[in-house]
């Protein structure tokens, strides 16, 4: 209290004596440091989306990158009524989508617990836990191939010796999806892991004590006071992997190149494949504004509910 | 009693021992698996049941290591990370700087426009970058390859050095001033000094990303500009696969990488709290 009025009374004389206050009194080199950088952030982002929502309402293609024509709203249109593989790539996206980012913050937070645990070991524990993390999409895609491979994978191979039969994990449509969500669930969960972490550990330990003197047991002291107070961090750990979900690209592609068939082609899959495979450039463009609307429109939502329980 | 307590307790220190066990040879079972299968030799690394004990051999390295053009890519790589990492940071220093200081709506559309661009798919700058590449012709070149990388890494540079910005007092920079510091050189020495984790976390995940990015290599890169991360794919072939040399390449990609990240961990874990708490 009496620090905030003695720091305002400060600022009150400096504003009467005019000092500077900062970088931002000499407001010319102060401009001319920031724009700049906002020009460049600008041009390389602003731009190109603007010129992707444009070569949207175009046909363009590789062969007439100069001349395509405008189009208007017929990419779109046709996407939402004539495109049988569109609605199959939402319903895969939505599949994997929902499927990973379930596995992963389920997984992740039991991982998380217990590395907020006090054994011997632990802080060795955290760290290793992390590499997967620092491995790139496509060499874990092809670590993964080798032990999911159905003649000589080993994992197969621990199966079998448990008495179950060769699975196909690539090869099979239902088990391609599951792949895709296990090699995730190893790739992602420390991410999810290491932010539920530190949001266990800065629960104020006082919550604790007091759930304990009033009697309440294991369950209900992490349903009913640690998980209320660490709200907000699930929702954002929730919200960073659906992102991520939403558009990954680099894992599916190496690890099922979206097959078999169309069984793991979501929608970022599906438009690359436009875009760049059949060079439909316009109609991907078209795509592609599609999924950030939707993941425009997910996080908004997600970002709404992250300040609510904030202020509760 | 109190007996009865304690065994519950070891049962419970057994569990929780277990458990960790099972989690950690889950995460590290796969990499122990793909060096395992590049240091054998391919009689060995697909004999059932598999070999545990194994005279470690080199020689996938040594092919790998001859194989056209993988030892080029390597340099690729890393020409474009360092590339990356100095332009966002040379550029995302004022940015979070200025988001952190500046007031009234325009800051605050800037921060929400940041945020949004952190989560765009890189689809939807492909098909802009690809079609005004075609026009200047900056396909499979290094610039070419920089400055699509700065639409993930700028972004999120920005945003978070605009973190640590935030936890600068502003009396320190006033002090700087009335000693007589231009805007530029306040910046330079005072800020700059004092946000120095910040830096370091933000280029370790510049070059992490730009290293680890595949989206934008496949599209963009050529036979001169080729990076590490498409490179693995040239020891899959539909023929079939040479596991050992795939495994192999992977663990000279991935390695250097984990050591490099082993390293930086402090930085790493304090990026993604920034990244992720401060939202």
């Amino acid at each position: 209290m009496f620090q905030d009025a003695i720091r305002k009374g400060k600022r009150k004389m400096q504003r009467i004596s005019n000092p500077p206050q900062g970088i931002r009194s000499d407001r010319w080199s102060y401009r001319l440091l920031i724009w700049p950088s906002f020009f460049v952030l600008f041009a390389l982002t602003v731009v190109p989306l603007f010129i992707n929502f444009y070569l949207s309402f175009t046909n363009t293609t590789i062969t007439t990158l100069n001349k395509a024509k405008f189009i208007g709203l017929d990419n779109y249109i046709r996407i939402f009524t004539k495109d049988k593989y569109f609605g199959q790539a939402c319903l895969v996206t939505l599949k994997l989508v929902l499927g990973t980012v379930s596995v992963q913050v389920f997984f992740g937070m039991l991982v998380a617990l217990l590395w907020n645990m006090d054994f011997i070991g632990v802080r060795a524990c955290r760290v290793l836990h992390l590499v997967p993390m620092m491995i790139m999409g496509i060499v874990s895609a092809f670590i993964w191939r080798m032990l999911l491979n159905t003649d000589m994978g080993i994992i197969n191979y621990l199966l079998k010796n448990l008495g179950f039969s060769n699975l196909n994990w690539l090869g099979d449509e239902q088990l391609a999806v599951v792949s895709v969500i296990l090699v995730n669930l190893w790739g992602g969960t420390p991410f999810v892991t290491i932010i539920l972490l530190t949001a266990l550990q800065s629960v104020d330990s006082s919550y604790l004590e007091a759930a304990v003197i009033d009697g309440a047991d294991k369950f209900q002291i992490f349903f009913r006071v640690i998980l209320p107070i660490i709200k907000p961090t699930v929702l954002l750990a929730v919200m960073f992997r659906l992102m991520d979900a939403i558009r990954q690209f680099d894992l599916i592609d190496s690890l099922t190149y979206g097959g078999p068939g169309t069984a793991t082609t979501q929608l970022n899959l599906y438009a690359y494949s436009v875009g760049f495979g059949q060079w439909r450039m316009g109609y991907g463009a078209a795509l592609a504004t599609i999924i950030m609307f939707i993941i425009l429109i997910c996080s908004s939502i997600l970002m709404n509910q992250i300040s609510r329980s904030n202020t509760l | 009693m109190v007996r009865h307590l304690f065994q519950k307790r070891v049962l419970g220190r057994v569990f929780i021992y277990l458990a960790a066990a099972v989690v950690i040879l889950f995460t590290l079972f796969p990499i122990f698996y793909c060096i395992s299968t590049a240091t054998k030799t391919a009689v060995d690394a697909f004999s059932i049941p598999p070999k545990w004990l194994w005279i470690p051999t080199m020689d996938n390295f040594v092919n790998v290591y001859h194989t056209e053009g993988f030892m080029m890519s390597y340099l690729n790589s890393f020409v474009v990370a360092v590339m990356t990492t100095a332009f966002s940071l040379a550029f995302g220093i004022p940015c979070g700087y200025a988001l952190a200081r500046g007031k009234g709506r325009g800051t605050a559309a800037m921060g929400t426009y940041i945020m949004i661009t952190r989560m765009l798919p890189a689809m939807g700058f492909a098909v802009p970058y690809y079609f005004i590449y075609k026009k200047v012709g900056l396909n499979d070149t290094y610039i070419g390859l920089v400055l699509i990388y700065l639409t993930t890494q700028l972004p999120f540079t920005a945003w978070l050095l605009n973190g640590f910005c935030r936890t600068v007092p502003t009396e320190i920079e006033e002090a700087a001033m009335i000693d007589g510091c231009t805007v530029f050189q306040t910046l330079i020495r005072v800020i700059v000094p004092v946000i120095k984790p910040g830096i370091s976390t933000a280029s370790v995940f510049a070059f992490m990303h730009s290293w680890n990015e595949y989206f934008y290599a496949k599209l963009i890169s050529g036979r001169n500009t080729r990076p590490v991360s498409y490179a693995v794919h040239k020891f899959v072939n539909d023929v079939g696969t040479n596991w050992g040399l795939l495994c192999a390449a992977s663990c000279m990609v991935a390695v250097p990488m984990i050591i490099f990240a082993l390293i930086s961990q402090k930085s790493l874990v304090r990026g993604l709290m920034a990244g992720a708490v401060k939202g």
